[in-house]
């Protein structure tokens, strides 16, 4: 391409009138020459940081689906939260092979047959997400490495698989589908996890709030699962499904149900156990957990006594709101226990919970 | 080198007088490399090379009416744009944000800058509303990075920011984010040939010298300076924003902000028990820590060093009380590279515990703290325990009373470190307070009560009892008796209570003998309740002092006046008045302590009342026989010029009405002096048989009884300093100044009067009217006359104090800038002198050299 060319495309390109730019993309597209895409690169930039309408995203779409060769970029933001301005559709880049990270919002019009034809796609963010919209659920997604779904809408996950999947609403979510993920975190409210059966490689699963009864969909990650936190559980009963739970270091269920540790004994590799609200008593079936480092007793109203687990090498037991008093500690944890009532597990050795709401996490008790 | 050659023209411009183009020179050069010293030559220059409508515009007393503001925009934005930018602010909240946009859309200017840095630094409360004209001033300095914005951030950063916490913790924000993006700017070095616009500068706008600062020097009389080595009051008209005691009572620690241009922040460390000086002042806000007599600060070891690196001490400085000794422990060794000491305290065993924290290099790991003990008498010193912190702020640190156990607050997050162990031994989150002995987590005024906590073990030991209300929170605590308060939203405190605490169960305390306080609403910390009296400080960083403990804080306003009775001095100015006792002829415990509604603009105080003139006429007499009951004597409308008291105990009442009246020892009004202007000076004869009274030019001399005129003298021929144009609304300062020009004083064989006029002292001999200048040939700014011997004081313009005998002998006796104050105490031994740079501050000058004879 000569100089001439050039500077006539970079012209055109500036302009703000549709009309005007859509002629540099033809001149692109008549070309044939992959070039001019770099001669615009510059352009390109400022056009993006530009707060103008949504032109500039649609205009870029265009002449990428113009270019006769596959372009460098890799992410691609369409009008979501974020920014005001921005493609206003997926469409121009149906079955782009190129683009790896998509984030977009869903709007009435959502190109869905353009979302699973994009093959290479590793990372999806999508807001305003209703997957009860017409075409969402048509036909399995593409396998992704991260997911993420944010909306206030309550979410029927469908049949799919990413490895790390993320889910941020108002509304409530089911994992009632086949589902296959390795790392699931919720902020919301989970209400079913059958699905949950065909994730034979999970390692942590983490929510704000469940109302499930028992943690039936758990047991065919029974060996993989690490780590399990259930900021508020009110009617959770039973842990049976993950009885000898080999795996799994650290267990939060909060203002729950459960009334005995049965199960709970069972899981030798457990480091860091908080079971705040509980209606457990006994403390004996605990005596075998040689990792314990942390044990989190808040509001077990019931507890009594610390004897049966005066042997374990505990870091901190947290017993505010129990019925021991301090002259019942024995003398081998009076230098570990704590009464706070917020009290820094992490410091301790409990893994970070990310985007969990405050009121779920470790150190606050459970509302 | 354009900026050189920049510089160079600036320099001559402003020889040659063309202010405007050496501005606009200093502009360009400052754009090209925002030095500091080019920031501020600007701003000396700028208010010189204004138009007519910008000097108009820095004139308007109060809010500046919008289409003023605007118009002087429209024309000429450049070169009216420090008047622009100093005036922005004096209007409505909604209009100053709209001028902000609108100054923040022009050019970077260093005028802009600057205004916008004192607001960072003088406007006490800001509230959250504000945030986006916040936002666009920061947009503003990052504009163009210069290391003067940077250095006012920074001050900023390290002091309390007076606002709600959503606005605290916004501002803190900002302010962190704005220090990194302006952290390019740190050493910007003027332009080559700087000298030649310094030097011209001086040469045309010479400064009077400002007082030396920090100095340890009070209005209690306990030290007197040297004649010639005035020092300024540290506290009047700053902003507190720092208050602690040491647990036992011993020492007090005041944090001043900077609210005038001289002030630098700084420390004043007072020992209680020892008087009213501070013993130490220490630039910044440094990590303090009381022990029993001692107290351990961090500070680099040079002293000038001191004042550069204050931000990153490494070392400590130990001031031993017992042994009147300074001593210094280097930790540099010691230390993490890049690791500064954030918080200290002592044990029980006079070991040192230091808290240190640095920010990792690399910026991915967490900030890191450290735990330090270092014991004094052995000098080891080991670290005890390291650990990771989301931040390096609001640090503190506190040890059990075995050493054992050691408690690292940071934001309200504790960790609590075993020694023996050395290992974290308990952790929470939970906001904790050092109260005496006791550790409080205040209530939240809702459904949340005031708990006690045993921080070792996270535990509630007791909480106050459910029958008390809710919204009380113990503030302070000492043994069983505590400072409580109703804690509200969006509601003023109401003043603190002191209460004494009994155990009601076994986890629950109820408060009895519940007793109000005195002192202001809006109390944050109280510091001295066992004493009877209190040291409170306001949410907008002034400092109130109630009975014994003012001694230590005479006034956070603005000293306007002192007066002496017999046994008494009194000090007033700004909303309040104060009566202290004379102990040994320096200013002792305070006796009476007023506050009023509305600013004072004069006081007077007699042997059996004190008289104070409020607003517009508002006169009162408080009777000391009938515990300062308040009378209000009535038969004036404007504000007072001068109060002055006759040695007969009557008061002579000169105001901006065009009267004086006189007024018998019981307030009852004796005779009305007429003028045809604002009476701006008056002054009783010795005996108190007559008085004289001056306006503008004319000098007038009554009769006690009756009121009859006995004389009238025209000092046109000396040339009065002419008086503003409408006295009446003149604010206290400016009417105290300009009664300063026309003060009249009769010397003390009552033959003789003195005038100040603008040609300096006029002798007039009231019993044939003879004028003759006396001294000097500058206008006088302030006159007092000695009590015993034919001699007055008075200060001139360029801040010189004289004094003068009945011959026209003078001698220069110190130089500062006074505002228009000066008073001799009853004996005639001290000398006080106000000045302007340290707002009202005081030098106590003892006459010790021979009368002139």
């Amino acid at each position: 391409m000569n100089a001439k060319t050039r500077n006539k495309i970079r012209k055109l390109w500036k302009s703000p009138d549709e009309g005007v730019w859509r002629q540099a993309i033809e001149l692109v597209e008549s070309l044939g020459d992959t070039s001019a895409l770099g001669v615009l690169a510059a352009d390109l930039d400022v056009r993006f940081t530009m707060d103008e309408s949504a032109v500039a995203g649609d205009r870029l779409l265009a002449l990428l689906a113009a270019g006769p060769e596959e372009p460098s970029l890799e992410e691609l933001r369409t009008r979501c939260a974020r920014m005001r301005f921005g493609a206003t559709s997926i469409t121009p880049v149906h079955g782009a092979a190129w683009l790896r990270v998509l984030h977009a919002q869903q709007t009435d019009d959502f190109d869905w047959n353009a979302l699973r034809s994009l093959r290479g796609m590793c990372q999806l963010t999508l807001t305003h997400v209703d997957l009860q919209a017409p075409g969402a659920t048509d036909a399995p997604w593409p396998p992704l490495d991260r997911l993420e779904l944010n909306g206030t809408l309550p979410i029927h996950l469908p049949r799919l698989s990413a490895q790390r999947l993320r889910v941020d609403t108002q509304g409530t979510v089911h994992f009632g589908a086949h589902l296959a993920a390795e790392e699931i975190h919720v902020r919301g409210e989970v209400v079913d996890v059958r699905g949950l059966a065909a994730s034979p490689a999970l390692r942590s699963f983490l929510c704000d709030r469940t109302s499930v009864v028992s943690l039936e969909g758990f047991e065919a990650s029974k060996h993989t699962l690490e780590q399990l936190h259930f900021g508020t559980a009110p009617q959770l009963n039973s842990l049976h499904a993950l009885r000898d739970a080999t795996a799994l270091k650290h267990l939060y269920v909060g203002a729950s149900t459960l009334d005995t540790l049965d199960d709970v004994g069972t899981m030798q590799a457990l480091a860091t156990l908080s079971l705040t609200g509980a209606a457990v008593s006994d403390l004996a079936p605990l005596q075998g957990l040689k990792h314990l480092r942390v044990l989190d007793l808040r509001r077990c109203g019931s507890v009594r006594s610390l004897d049966p687990i005066a042997d374990l090498e505990l870091d901190l037991v947290v017993l505010a709101g129990t019925a021991v008093v301090p002259d019942a500690v024995p003398p081998s944890l009076r230098h570990r226990v704590s009464w706070a009532d917020e009290p820094q597990l992490m410091l301790f050795g409990a893994p970070a919970v990310g985007h969990i709401r405050r009121e779920h996490r470790w150190s606050a008790f459970p509302t | 080198m354009l900026a050189r050659f920049r510089v160079r023209r600036a320099a001559q411009f402003l020889e040659e007088g063309h202010f405007f183009l050496a501005m606009e020179r200093l502009v360009q050069a400052w754009r090209s490399g925002p030095a500091a010293a080019l920031l501020e030559a600007v701003v000396r220059v700028a208010p010189h090379a204004e138009t007519a409508l910008g000097t108009a515009l820095r004139a308007v007393d109060g809010k500046v009416d919008p289409a003023l503001w605007d118009e002087v925009l429209a024309r000429e934005p450049f070169r009216d744009l420090g008047a622009l930018a100093d005036t922005a602010h004096r209007t409505s909240s909604k209009d100053a944000q709209t001028r902000i946009a609108r100054l923040c859309a022009l050019p970077s200017d260093p005028r802009r800058s600057a205004a916008f840095g004192r607001w960072l630094v003088a406007i006490p409360f800001r509230a959250t509303s504000t945030q986006p004209a916040w936002a666009q001033m920061f947009d503003s300095f990052r504009a163009l990075p210069d290391p003067w914005t940077l250095a006012t951030v920074e001050r900023v950063a390290a002091t309390d920011i007076p606002a709600g916490a959503t606005m605290q913790k916004w501002m803190r924000q900002q302010l962190a984010q704005l220090q990194e993006d302006l952290r390019g700017a740190e050493k910007i070095p003027p332009p080559a040939g700087f000298e030649s616009v310094e030097q011209a500068l001086a040469r045309r706008f010479p400064q009077a010298p400002a007082p030396s600062l920090p100095g340890a020097t009070s209005i209690g009389a306990a030290a007197l300076p040297e004649v010639g080595t005035p020092t300024g009051h540290p506290f009047c008209g700053e902003l507190v924003s720092g208050l602690r005691t040491s647990q036992d009572g011993h020492f007090l620690s005041v944090t001043l902000g900077r609210l005038h241009g001289q002030l630098p922040i700084r420390t004043c460390l007072f020992d209680l028990g020892e008087g009213a000086l501070p013993f130490e002042c220490l630039p910044g806000a440094p990590p303090l820590a009381f022990g029993d007599r001692q107290v351990a600060v961090a500070a680099p070891h040079d002293e000038d060093e001191r004042a550069q690196a204050i931000q990153e001490p490494r070392g400590v400085l130990l001031l031993d009380r017992h042994a009147s000794s300074r001593e210094w422990w280097d930790l540099e060794d010691l230390l993490p590279a890049g690791a500064a000491i954030l918080a200290m305290t002592f044990g029980g065993s006079g070991a040192l515990y230091v808290v240190t924290g640095h920010r990792p290099p690399d910026g991915h790991h967490p900030d890191q703290t450290s735990l330090l003990r270092l014991d004094l008498e052995t000098g080891e010193a080991e670290v005890e325990w390291t650990g990771g912190a989301r931040s390096l702020r609001a640090i503190e640190v506190s040890v059990d009373a075995d050493e054992r156990f050691v408690r690292v607050d940071i934001q309200g997050h504790q960790h609590v470190i075993d020694r023996d162990e050395k290992r974290l031994r308990n952790a929470y989150r939970c906001t904790l307070q050092a109260m005496g002995a006791s550790f409080v987590s205040p209530g939240d005024g809702k459904g949340l009560r005031t708990r006690f906590i045993d921080w070792v073990l996270g535990r509630v030991t007791h909480t106050l009892a459910p029958r008390d209300p809710t919204n009380l929170s113990v503030i302070d605590c000492r043994g069983a008796r505590v400072v409580v308060q109703h804690r509200r939203q969006h509601t003023p405190m109401k003043p603190p209570q002191l209460a004494t605490l009994h155990a009601s169960s076994a986890t629950t305390y109820e408060l009895k003998d519940l007793r109000r306080l005195k002192g202001d609403r809006d109390t944050l910390a109280v510091l001295d309740p066992e004493a009877e009296g209190a040291l409170l400080t306001t949410e907008r960083g002034e400092v109130v002092a109630t009975e014994r403990a003012a001694r230590f804080l005479p006034t956070s306003d603005c000293v306007l006046g002192v007066g002496f009775s017999s046994n008494h001095a009194l000090v007033w100015g700004g909303h309040r008045a104060l009566v202290l006792e004379l102990e040994d002829r320096a200013l002792g415990a305070v006796e009476h302590g007023l506050q009023e509604r509305n600013l004072l603009h004069a006081a007077a105080l007699s042997d059996d009342a004190l008289y104070v003139g409020i607003g517009k006429g508002g006169l009162r007499r408080f009777d000391r026989q009938k515990k300062w009951k308040s009378q209000t004597l009535k038969g004036h409308r404007f504000p007072f010029a001068r109060l002055a008291v006759s040695s007969t105990g009557m008061l002579a009442s000169a105001c901006t009405d065009q009267k004086c009246n006189l007024w018998s020892a019981a307030g009852v009004r004796k005779a009305s002096l007429q003028h045809l202007a604002p009476v701006l000076g008056v002054d009783w004869h010795p005996s108190g048989d007559a008085v004289a009274t001056r306006s503008g030019s004319i000098l007038r001399v009554w009769q006690t009884k009756g009121g009859p005129l006995i004389r009238e003298v025209e000092l046109h021929p000396f040339e009065a300093v002419a008086s503003p144009d409408d006295p009446t609304k003149a604010s206290p300062e400016e009417l105290v100044r300009v009664s300063g020009h026309h003060a009249i004083v009769w010397m003390a064989d009552g033959a003789t009067l003195v005038c100040a006029t603008a040609a300096g002292l006029v002798a007039v001999n009231p019993s044939n009217g003879a004028t003759d200048l006396l001294w000097g040939n500058a206008p006088v700014h302030a006159l007092a006359s000695h009590p015993g011997r034919t001699l007055v004081a008075c200060a001139t313009e360029d801040g010189g104090v004289w004094l003068v005998n009945a011959s026209g002998e003078a001698r220069r006796i110190c130089q500062v800038r006074p505002t228009g104050v000066l008073a001799f105490d009853r004996e005639g031994v001290r000398l006080f002198i106000g000045s302007t740079d340290a707002v009202g501050a005081y030098t106590v000058v003892p006459l010790t050299f021979p009368e002139p004879a």
